[in-house]
């Protein structure tokens, strides 16, 4: 038997245990174990193996693996936008647990945690999907449409962001004035073009999650709110709302926010607090921030009542919450992550009409797609700070 | 009017310039006291040509300002607090004057003329100077008398061109342009904001002068925000734009810090924000900032910064930007009155300032009513009581959302702190809370029996201020039935009350005191039973009716009284248990034809309880027509009496021989309501 057939036979195994057992069960492990020393082996002879999922066609590198046709994990795969594996030597024990964790989660059709996606080392192993680009295969590895050219800088608005989650976080004030002048400087960018674009933020480093979603969360939302055809008052409360989603982050660990492996339980339910911390955090203003404290507390709930946290009085989500759910999502899902690159606007839209009537109000999502389809050529990633033009 | 700033210890008016005023003071007097003629007259004039004359040699003019209180001379006001000071500006106010000026070369009999004019008040009739004609004003060749144009200083340059073409906000730039040059001689330049600024640039810290530029700075704020649109007001804008641009950083900080407190500072910005270049804008919030000893965030600094920048470069987005900066100067500087400048404080300011904007009221959750709600679970669930919690929750109790509210209350999520809990209901529970309810119980009945049964006394005075005002028959029943479920507890908080209360107050007092398992010790309602209001009485009666002590003489009372109502009571009372003092009472009213059948027939079957030989004697005699020559007695034509004779002749004296025959009777009769009353039914 092969190097990768093996491999792959013995991942596909370890993702058939793994419905039968919970996380952590010996039996499990041992699957998981067996597919990595299947790794191990294989990275001895290719130090960078790369696998593609493609139409029922288990690609190895260049070479078609004739046995897998038709592999049922790859077809199983390939529909929750894994298409391309690649793994890079040497690749940690702990890293590979993750990894099967994270395929285990997707097959299960679990979405993605926009929680979750924080500050981690740089990863041996990466995934996610690709696209065929007139007739030439070219994985995705761009967080989205073309970067186009840009007369307005963000750094202002990116130093404020840094600089009111300091604020909550040293002093336990939210200076509102600078987090409503923010939006509205966004808004002033948004239109700086003659018309509607979206000056959305390209990660650079990991450490500047935080900030670059909160930016573009607050774009989205106010792009969306205008495609809506809201009023202006309202555009900047969601706006605001955007950008506060996930201030509660800012009660969370250090060591927990920036750990780089799976969280326990117990961290888990740590980062599951940052909605109900951000809503507190939001509601201590004294008055006109309650729509973005809702907002940060409903941000993660689902359409059918899943995700987090459970409401003990039972109701539907805001309205403005279900418009930002989809908003993080989008941009979670076309940022980089360390084991898998950004998917394309495209492919995150798909994952997100895919979800409509699930996980998403199915209005604000066909809404947001007709929107990001019709400005995406206008969609901006910006340049960092030192290869940022000046206003 | 705001005050001009006095000068102080570090700049003096000249004693020159005060023995003048002092004198030109004691001048005016004595023209407003003498005759013409008179020779205090004479020696008065002569002291004021004197320093004047003195004053003159080296200036071409003197220029005094006039305001409410005081007097600007050479960039120095008045102290307000000097008495003989303060009179000279408020007679010259009076006049309706903004300005006197003296040249080179007045003459006595000028002067002297000058003096008359002005020293005769408008009181007397006469027209105040200030409203007579040009001709007038200028009739005198070296005393140029100049209208009051507007309530502050306003010294005109005779350059200025006039204010019909130019505008209030133009005469105020040449006056504060006059008055930033002034002892430069050069008035030709006074329009140029640019020299205007290298003045105050170049002066010397000088407090008196500084307030005096930001006193002219401040009137054209409010002139610049109220003035319509023009080219005037467009000039005047770009001139007071320059100016701050022109002037130093450290200059500008200076004049706003010495020459303006924290509500001017404040004030010049709010006015000017809305409509000066938005560079002059940030400038003026830098310096105001600094003055204030705040520090305005460096980020929020930059952000308006690049706002500004990107109005200038006036793209697309210029308007937005614009509405942007101004908005957020407008927001950051109405915070600065709200608390006490001080960097510990800054972020506090922030806070509210978020408050006063009017944004909040296109938010959705100041619109919707479900938004309340949600806030309120959101913070039950997340265990937060705070202001948005009270005013969500104050928000459903206006919208009379009560019961939902206490439902939230009662089944909070597991875990929750019972002092969260308890927190919210201190808040519900409230007076207001009960009285709103009380006042739409219809829309909301769940919820008042729910936080009254929470509440338990605490709810009695609310509920009794309700009782004192419910018009409604059916309120008063319901809030009687709720207080009186207190029980005696209750008494205490009712008798003060009673006390020289309105009548309505009373009667209902005196029925939730009707209405308690027993009275308090102290409280006698025997005053209440004498009262001129019927309502007043009859509750009064009711309560000595139902206290075994007073019923006799509540029945007594009751038998006695006119009012219908009262003796209806008195007869239900009676008809229970008949105290022997009443009877007399009851027969006469039984025996007075002029009564109420209806009333009389209640007397009757009162005598139930009285089963004496004189009351059958009555009832029989009562019962029956009087026999005549060839007639025997017969029944009593049918009648509410009769009826009623007949049914406590049928209950008492059924057998007795005397009763038999009238009972047979009305057996026969034809009437079936007579049949029935001497069976013994009640008809």
């Amino acid at each position: 038997m092969s190097d990768p057939f093996r491999f792959l036979t013995a991942v596909g195994q370890a993702l058939a245990t793994a419905t039968l057992y919970r996380p952590g069960h010996p039996a499990r492990e041992r699957s998981v174990d067996a597919a990595y020393e299947a790794l191990t082996r294989l990275l001895e002879d290719e130090p960078k193996p790369r696998f593609n999922f493609l139409d029922g066609d288990v690609v190895y590198g260049p070479q078609v693996l004739r046995q897998l046709k038709d592999w049922e994990w790859g077809l199983r795969l390939s529909k929750v936008q894994i298409q391309r594996l690649e793994f890079e030597s040497p690749v940690p024990r702990d890293e590979f647990g993750e990894f099967m964790l994270d395929l285990c989660q997707r097959l299960a059709g679990q979405v993605s945690d926009t929680a979750e996606l924080r500050q981690m080392r740089e990863s041996s192993i990466r995934y996610g999907p690709i696209i065929v680009k007139q007739g030439e295969e070219a994985a995705l590895l761009s967080g989205g449409a073309a970067i186009a050219g840009i007369n307005y800088a963000l750094d202002e608005e990116i130093e404020t962001i840094n600089w009111l989650h300091q604020q909550v976080q040293t002093t336990d004030s939210l200076p509102l004035l600078e987090a409503e002048t923010v939006v509205r400087s966004l808004a002033v960018a948004m239109h700086s073009q003659g018309q509607m674009f979206m000056p959305l933020l390209q990660l650079k480093e990991f450490d500047q999650y935080t900030t670059t979603h909160a930016s573009n969360v607050a774009v989205l939302a106010m792009a969306l709110g205008e495609h809506l055809k809201l009023g202006s008052g309202l555009v900047r409360a969601l706006g605001t709302a955007g950008l506060m989603h996930d201030l509660g982050k800012v009660k969370i660990p250090h060591d927990i926010l920036v750990k780089p492996g799976a969280f326990t339980d117990a961290e888990r339910a740590v980062m599951r607090r940052h909605p109900v911390d951000g809503a507190k955090l939001l509601l201590e203003r004294e008055k006109g921030m309650e729509l973005a404290a809702v907002v940060a507390y409903e941000h993660h709930i689902m359409l059918n009542g899943g995700g987090y946290p459970s409401m003990h009085f039972g109701r539907q989500c805001h309205y403005a919450s279900k418009l930002v759910h989809v908003c993080d999502v989008y941009d979670a899902l076309c940022t980089n992550r360390p084991y898998r690159e950004a998917w394309s606007s495209e492919i995150a839209l798909s994952y997100v009409e895919e979800k409509a009537g699930i996980e998403f109000e199915a209005d604000i999502v066909a809404s947001f797609c007709t929107m990001m389809r019709q400005h995406s050529h206008q969609r901006v990633a910006m340049p960092d700070r030192a290869a940022g033009p000046a206003l | 009017m705001s005050r001009l700033p006095a000068a102080d210890e570090r700049t003096f008016l000249s004693r020159e310039l005060s023995v003048f005023l002092v004198q030109l003071s004691i001048a005016l007097h004595k023209h407003a006291t003498y005759p013409p003629g008179h020779p205090s007259l004479v020696s008065a004039l002569e002291s004021v040509l004197d320093r004047l004359a003195d004053l003159l040699k080296d200036r071409e003019m003197l220029a005094i300002g006039i305001s409410r209180q005081q007097l600007l001379i050479e960039g120095v006001a008045t102290d307000p607090a000097n008495p003989v000071l303060r009179e000279l500006a408020q007679r010259l106010h009076r006049q309706q004057l903004g300005a006197l000026r003296l040249l080179s070369g007045v003459e006595p009999d000028e002067l002297g003329q000058v003096l008359t004019i002005l020293s005769a008040e408008s009181l007397t009739g006469s027209t105040p100077m200030g409203l007579r004609s040009a001709e007038e004003l200028n009739r005198f060749p070296h005393v140029k008398l100049v209208p009051m144009a507007f309530d502050q200083l306003a010294i005109a340059d005779e350059h200025s061109p006039p204010p019909e073409t130019e505008g209030r906000g133009q005469e105020l730039w040449l006056s504060l342009a006059a008055a930033a040059l002034i002892g430069t001689g050069n008035p030709d330049d006074t329009v140029d904001p640019a020299t205007v600024a290298r003045e105050i640039n170049r002066r010397p810290v000088n407090a008196t002068y500084d307030r005096v530029i930001v006193t002219y700075l401040l009137e054209l704020g409010r002139e610049l925000k109220s003035a319509p649109e023009g080219p005037s007001a467009a000039l005047v804008r770009q001139r007071v734009a320059v100016l701050l641009g022109e002037l130093r950083p450290e200059v500008l900080n200076r004049l706003l810090e010495t020459g303006a407190d924290l509500s001017q500072r404040r004030q010049l910005l709010l006015d000017t924000a809305p409509v000066l270049p938005v560079r002059a804008v940030l400038e003026l919030l830098r310096a105001a900032n600094n003055a204030n000893q705040q520090t305005i965030s460096h980020s929020l600094l930059r952000i308006l910064g690049k706002l500004a920048q990107n109005v200038e470069a006036d793209g697309p987005s210029r308007i937005r930007a614009e509405s942007a900066l101004r908005d957020v100067v407008v927001q950051l500087v109405s915070g600065w009155t709200l608390t006490d400048p001080n960097p510990g404080g800054y972020t506090a300011v922030l806070d509210r300032l978020s408050r006063a904007t009017g944004e909040a009221a296109d938010r959705p959750d100041e619109e919707d009513p479900d938004e309340s709600l949600r806030v309120v679970q959101l913070s039950v669930e997340v265990g937060f009581a705070g202001d948005s919690l009270w005013r969500a929750m104050d928000q459903m109790i206006d919208r009379l959302q009560t019961s939902n509210l206490i439902e939230l209350l009662d089944m909070p999520p597991e875990g929750t702190a019972p002092a969260f809990i308890e927190a919210c209901w201190t808040h519900l529970a409230t007076p207001h809370c009960v009285r709103r309810l009380l006042l739409h119980e219809q829309q909301d009945p769940q919820g008042i029996d729910r936080l009254l049964n929470r509440m338990g006394m605490a709810a009695a005075e609310p509920m009794l201020e309700a009782l004192e005002v419910a018009d409604s028959r059916a309120v008063r029943r319901r809030l009687l039935t709720r207080l009186s479920a207190l029980g005696p507890a209750l008494g205490p908080l009712v008798i003060p009350r009673l006390t020289s209360a309105p009548w309505f107050v009373q009667r209902n007092m005196l029925a939730l005191l009707g209405t308690l398992p027993e009275l308090p010790a102290d409280f006698s309602p025997l005053p209440f039973a004498d009262h001129t209001d019927g309502r007043v009485r009859r509750e009064a009666i009711k309560v000595m009716i139902r206290n075994p002590a007073q019923r006799e003489d509540g029945i007594g009372r009751s038998l006695s009284d006119d009012d219908d109502q009262i003796l209806r009571m008195g007869l239900s009372a009676v008809s229970e248990a008949c105290p022997p003092s009443a009877v007399g009472r009851l027969m006469t009213l039984l025996n007075d034809k002029d009564r109420d059948p209806e009333v009389r027939a209640l007397g009757i079957r009162a005598l139930t309880g009285l089963k004496t030989a004189s009351v059958k004697s009555w009832l029989l005699q009562h019962a029956l027509t009087k026999p005549g020559w060839f007639r025997r007695a017969r029944l009593c034509p049918r009648s509410p009496e009769l009826v009623a004779i007949l049914v406590v002749l049928a209950s008492r004296w059924r057998d007795d021989p005397a009763v038999i025959p009238v009972l047979r009777m009305a057996e026969a009769s034809a009437d079936p309501d007579v049949r029935a009353a001497a069976r013994g039914a009640t008809v």
